[in-house]
């Protein structure tokens, strides 16, 4: 499902007094599909942007289309009804929102709520729970008797039950250890594949960027100021300090080695094992 | 002074409900000498934190004792033994006091009763130490998350600790600015002589420590220089450095066998 933002803006309103633009005319197309990783400072947007989705925070003008749908300055009912259940969101720290009294009753809540029905939903709480790699005998325990990371599962597996074709993420990995931290973020590149969606996720590791998503969009306080491939957008040097970017661990690396030797290689190293590969294949070692 | 224990850790067990078996720490020990950098790391759920507030005694041990400058941690001396040991949380947001950038790392002087020449002079140098005097009239909210740590950090320096303690405290921080709060720490370690114990899932942060300790549900699995633990352990993942040393390596490539910082490793290859 494409995900797409037309002269999109957005602000928050206290009262009379309306914060200034949050989201300051914003166009932008997302293919269905497509892992982009939306990037940016603190304040720049990136929340609001993920919220415009879902019709959490509605554009003061400009459109938002979620597949055929369509979101405007009115925020129909309706309509919101219909995106919100296309659009699976995964806010920061998801584990907060755990409240059932069994992990099973709270992955049931959101397919229940969708009209599944009783051998739908058991079905989907069944399969959720092993994309997230949770074992069955979980189902019967209480969310809060489980451990940090498998709470945190638990809670992106309430989302998946209810299969959304555009999965929001906001900062999933926050908080984990290094080990729990990649566990989560390649289960849910597996999810991304397996179910073609469109998925959105917002991180402030650039090597989270590199290893997981095909395209990076970057906020400046609520404007896009680069939208591109992620190796288009890290080989761009100058345009990398200009942003303030930090560069994925092998590329700080690689760009280190080159100033040392006074050479460029010819490719840029997103990974450590593309690194390592440049290395010997440009005969360096 | 250097190779004196400031802080050591013995036989220390310690449950949050004591109806169960679940150890959240037990029986760990080990000593700290001063001037010494010590990093603890461990997976979600391995004690660390545990072992931060049983230090600063917000939670009693259950078994073992802890001492501070050989003076052992109990509920008579706790309260004079905070004085020796600061710590540095995660959220600096959670700590700010002051409405500037020196009243806030003035607070907890205030609180010593210190003469007012004393406290300036101590704020002043504190402030130096962390490169963020040129802010010390700023609003620290208007600051951004590495100068606010950078003002946490000058707050209980300024205290003089023996010992300080940083629980988790770069998480929040982008990997530069987190970085370069680093090499300012280690400057510091070496121009004061300050022990520090930091607890950390950051692999870079571990590699820069002198000693390591490597915690796993509670029991202490590993302890050594970060050369030592990261070699003999392959299980645990080692800086990106290292990690790019091993891949060469599987590779076929004839590198220098042992571990290699960043430093180490770029400068092999630029050799």
């Amino acid at each position: 499902m494409q995900v797409r933002f037309e002269h999109v803006r957005a602000d928050y309103q206290l009262g009379p007094i309306r914060t200034a633009n949050v989201i300051n005319d914003i166009s932008a197309e997302l293919p269905t599909g497509t892992f982009t990783a939306i990037i940016g400072h603190t304040g720049a947007g990136k929340s609001s942007l993920l919220k415009l989705i879902n019709g959490l925070l509605l554009p003061t003008a400009g459109e938002v289309h979620v597949g055929g749908l369509m979101i405007n300055v009115k925020g129909e009912k309706q309509i919101l009804n219909q995106v919100r259940k296309r659009v699976g969101m995964v806010f920061q720290f998801p584990e907060a929102q755990l409240f059932a009294e069994t992990v099973e009753q709270d992955i049931a809540f959101g397919p229940i709520n969708f009209g599944f029905t009783p051998e739908q939903t058991k079905q989907a709480v069944r399969e959720s729970l092993d994309k997230v790699g949770l074992s069955a005998d979980l189902l019967e325990r209480s969310p809060f008797s489980l451990s940090g990371g498998q709470q945190r599962r638990v809670a992106i597996a309430g989302i998946m039950a209810t299969s959304p074709d555009v999965l929001v993420l906001d900062e999933p990995g926050a908080g984990l250890d290094p080990e729990g931290r990649k566990k989560i973020l390649s289960m849910l590149k597996c999810w991304h594949n397996e179910h073609k969606a469109t998925t959105l996720l917002v991180t402030h590791d650039m090597d989270d960027v590199a290893t997981y998503a095909d395209n990076v969009l970057v906020l400046d306080h609520g404007r896009v100021a680069s939208y591109q491939s992620v190796r288009q957008f890290f080989s761009d040097e100058d345009r990398l300090s200009e942003l303030a970017i930090d560069m994925p661990e092998p590329l700080r690396v690689q760009r280190r080695i080159e100033q040392e030797k006074g050479i460029k290689l010819s490719q840029v190293s997103l990974t450590r094992s593309e690194l390592a590969a440049n290395l010997i294949k440009e005969q360096l070692l | 002074m250097n190779g004196s224990p400031i802080l050591s850790v013995k036989d220390l067990s310690f449950r949050y409900d004591i109806r169960t078996d679940n150890y959240a720490l037990s029986a760990v020990s080990f000593i700290v000498k001063r001037g010494d950098w010590l990093a603890v790391i461990g997976d979600n759920g391995s004690g660390k934190s545990t072992l931060a507030r049983l230090i600063v005694g917000l939670v009693e041990p259950e078994q073992g004792s802890i001492f501070i400058n050989n003076c052992i941690l109990n509920e008579q001396s706790k309260w004079d033994l905070r004085k020796k040991v600061g710590i540095v949380f995660q959220n600096p947001d959670n700590q700010f006091i002051g409405t500037t950038v020196q009243d806030d790392v003035a607070f907890g002087l205030e609180n010593l009763n210190l003469d007012y020449h004393e406290m300036e002079m101590r704020v002043f140098q504190a402030l130096k130490l962390v490169d963020m005097y040129q802010y010390r009239d700023k609003d620290p909210s208007q600051l951004s998350g590495g100068q606010k740590q950078r003002v946490a950090i000058a707050g209980v320096l300024a205290l003089q600790p023996d010992l300080m303690i940083f629980d988790e405290a770069f998480v929040m921080l982008d990997p530069k600015s987190r970085r370069e709060l680093l090499n300012v720490l280690k400057n510091i370690q070496k121009k004061i002589n300050l022990t520090i114990l930091s607890i950390t899932h950051d692999r870079e942060e571990a590699a820069v420590a002198d000693q390591l300790l490597v915690l796993k549900a509670g029991e202490l699995i590993e302890q050594g220089t970060p050369q030592e633990v990261f070699q003999k352990n392959p299980d645990i993942e080692p800086p990106f450095a290292e990690q790019l040393r091993q891949e060469l390596k599987r590779k076929g490539i004839e590198v220098p066998d042992g571990y290699m910082t960043e430093d180490e490793l770029v400068a092999w290859i630029c050799r």
